[in-house]
């Protein structure tokens, strides 16, 4: 895949490891300035550890093995501890799954946002707690100022996510990573945050990473999306292509399995045969990680070498080795 | 808008007080009258070992002195006679110095709270910061070395701990006196007093805070391990904080909530604690004034003790239950 000049983010060939397990398999994506590029797949196929290792937050024991992570042109796997803390929370921002626990449970509202904006721009006590107020009010909360003075467990669950994101957006980041930003919330809840950060994204002109299980949520939300499968990037494109013309098996599977909206994705492969051993166990082995479940599997799946996968004219990626993408599901 | 705030904070937190004290005075009494009854348990009382002690005394005597000190009447008018001098706040006097009880106990306060709640503070102190270096640096040499090290403060004896720095600081390297509070003889003012005070109250404050250390430590590092898994972390991180701001700002605050809880309830085993502290370094505490009554039978300078003892356990308790409310606001608001 080739860089076009003017992509955000870029990330080549990424291996992340934990000692005798690949759980990140070369794993290539890139976002565009003011794009949002959705991360789909199942659980546990390595979506929030590549959040994490943008961030350079890889957890313990888990480390960086190999590729680029391009962000402006800057290598961030690369990048000393002292700037990656310059880049977080400045240039890109994080918001978490659960909202009841991504914040201090001792520490008010406002502390918690004035921490983020006072890390990383020169305003004084007075100032930043102007501007934490200003983002409150942008991220929807009402009684900005009662809030401020609250503990997190004096809001509701949507207002804990609005105040994350007030606070990941601080700093006006060029891009916000949001790792199932509503999957703790409920029905009405989800679409007010995603309304929210589709309105921030436009609003500042920011690039959204958005991780989801849903993909009525990618279908309605993104401009590209990425499916993984057992730390691989199996198939990679641009949302209109992708739901008209799906080339891998796994992602035919995963919309043909969501044709009842509604239900998460996780929940939707009760059908498929169980594969033996977790699928982070795997990633890193020889031949398609999906052949053991998939039903076009042939001899050749099991053995090809980590086969490179095809782009076609549209710029959409498949890593399955069948040739003939427009195969029925 | 701060005055506010402060005003909807004051509420919960006067509750909090509130309900301490209501529970304080019948605890105290009740510990009163059960000290009371308990000490009745032990052989003899103080006129025995007065007679024991002058070597002449007669029967005459000894019974003149059993009706003097009113150890004649019966057991329950003798509670009695004592929880009605207590209502009027008179301990009583002192069968072996004819001295007040509150004078004596007030002379050897001072001196208690200094020893008794510098060895708390230090032991809080240093096991949060040992704690914090150990969550921080867990698994690595540095951690493990610790770890022995608390093990070791942790199954010696605070008495020998005692003892042996005794025998290396002062004996043998000469920098701290070995026994006392006070320089004697001497009329130190101002900041060379201060520094007598000090340099006598290092080694038994620290000898009695060891063990408390070491367990804040252990206890600290479980917690810390623990917060810094938390999601509010990994979050924290993401902004950008220095890791020495995320332990500050986040980790310590969240591992202290179960060291002011124990904490609160420790001062009690320190109070005890402070009695073999005290004989071992000659510290002119109340530790050593209970042994010499309990000795002496002479009950109601043990009685006044324990009293004193018990109103100091049950405020600091209070104190933690504040402080707690102020550290995790979940307790205020549920
Ligand atoms: N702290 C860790 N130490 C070791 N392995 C880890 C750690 N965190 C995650 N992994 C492994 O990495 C793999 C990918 O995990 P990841 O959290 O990225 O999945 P995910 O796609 O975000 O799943 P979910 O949808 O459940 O959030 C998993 O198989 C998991 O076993
Ligand atoms: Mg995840």
């Amino acid at each position: 895949m080739t860089a076009a000049s003017g992509e955000l983010l870029v990330i080549r060939d990424l291996v992340v490891e934990r000692p005798g397990v690949r759980l990140l398999d070369s794993v290539a994506l890139s976002i565009g300035k003011g794009e949002t590029l959705s991360l789909v797949g199942e659980s546990g196929c390595g979506k929030s550890l590549s959040a994490l290792a943008i961030l350079g937050l890889l957890p313990e024991g888990v480390r960086h093995a190999r590729g680029e992570i391009l962000f402006e042109d800057e290598d961030l796997a690369r990048a000393s501890p002292r700037r990656l803390r310059q880049i977080r929370g400045k240039s890109i921002g994080l918001v978490m799954q659960d909202p009841m626990s991504s914040l201090d449970p001792v520490l008010q509202i406002g502390a918690q946002m004035e921490e983020a904006i006072r890390t990383h721009l020169p305003l004084s006590a007075r100032q930043a707690r102007g501007r934490a107020l200003e983002l409150l009010d942008l991220a929807g909360v009402p009684e900005p100022l009662r809030r401020y003075g609250q503990y997190p467990h004096q809001l509701s669950g949507g207002l804990r996510q609005r105040v994350s994101i007030a606070t990941a957006i601080s700093c006006t980041p060029r891009l916000l990573i949001a790792d199932e930003p509503t999957t703790a919330l409920d029905v009405t809840t989800q679409v007010q945050v995603l309304d929210l950060l589709d309105r921030l994204r436009r609003e500042l002109s920011m690039a959204l990473l958005l991780i989801t299980h849903d993909l009525s949520i990618v279908a309605r939300r993104a401009d590209k999306v990425c499916v993984m499968y057992a730390g691989r990037v199996v198939e990679r494109a641009g949302v209109d292509d992708f739901f008209a013309h799906p080339r891998h098996p796994y992602s035919k599977g995963l919309l043909h399995s969501s044709l009842g909206a509604g239900t998460p994705l996780h929940h939707r492969f009760d059908r498929l045969p169980e594969i033996t051993g977790s699928i982070a166990s795997a990633a890193g082995q020889s031949g398609c990680p999906f052949a053991p479940r998939c039903d076009q599997a042939e001899a050749a799946c099991g053995k090809t070498l980590s086969w490179p996968g095809t782009t076609d004219s549209r710029d959409h990626f498949s890593a399955c080795l069948h040739p003939n993408p427009e195969e029925s599901a | 808008m701060i005055k506010d705030h402060v005003m909807k904070r004051a509420g919960p937190w006067l509750r909090v007080v509130a309900g301490s004290a209501s529970f304080a005075l019948p605890t105290i009494l009740g510990i009163v009258i059960l000290n009371f009854l308990f000490l009745q348990l032990l052989p003899g009382d103080a006129v025995d070992v007065l007679a024991m002690r002058s070597g002449s005394a007669t029967v005459e005597s000894i019974s003149a002195l059993r009706v003097q000190t009113g150890l004649d009447q019966p057991l329950s008018g003798q509670l009695a006679a004592y929880l009605s001098r207590l209502a009027h706040f008179d301990l009583g006097v002192s069968t072996q110095y004819h001295l007040p009880v509150a004078d004596i106990i007030a002379a050897r306060l001072p001196d208690t709270l200094l020893l008794v709640g510098g060895a708390l503070g230090l032991a809080v102190v240093l096991g949060l910061l040992l704690g914090s270096v150990m969550a921080s640096l867990a698994g690595r040499w540095i951690d493990r070395m610790l770890s022995g090290l608390l093990m070791l403060i942790y199954s010696t004896p605070g008495f020998w701990i005692g003892l042996m720095m005794i025998l290396l600081f002062s004996v043998k390297l000469g920098l701290f006196p070995s026994a006392g509070s006070a320089t004697i003889g001497t009329r130190l003012s101002g900041l060379a007093a201060l520094y007598d005070k000090a340099a006598h109250l290092i080694m038994p404050m620290t000898a009695l805070s060891l063990f408390y250390t070491a367990v804040y430590a252990r206890l600290v590092r479980a917690t810390m391990i623990d917060v810094l898994r938390q999601d509010f972390i990994l979050a924290a991180r993401a902004k950008g904080l220095h890791p020495v701001t995320l332990i500050r700002r986040h980790a310590i605050r969240n591992a202290l909530i179960p060291v002011v809880t124990v904490a609160g309830i420790h001062l009690g085993n320190l109070l005890g604690g402070a009695v073999v502290v005290e004989t071992v370094f000659g510290w002119p505490g109340m530790g050593r004034l209970a042994f010499d009554a309990l000795l002496s039978r002479d009950f109601p300078v043990l009685l006044g003790v324990l009293l004193l003892s018990s109103i100091l356990v049950v405020a600091v308790n209070a104190l933690a239950d504040v402080l707690l409310g102020w550290l995790d606001p979940r307790i205020l608001t549920e």
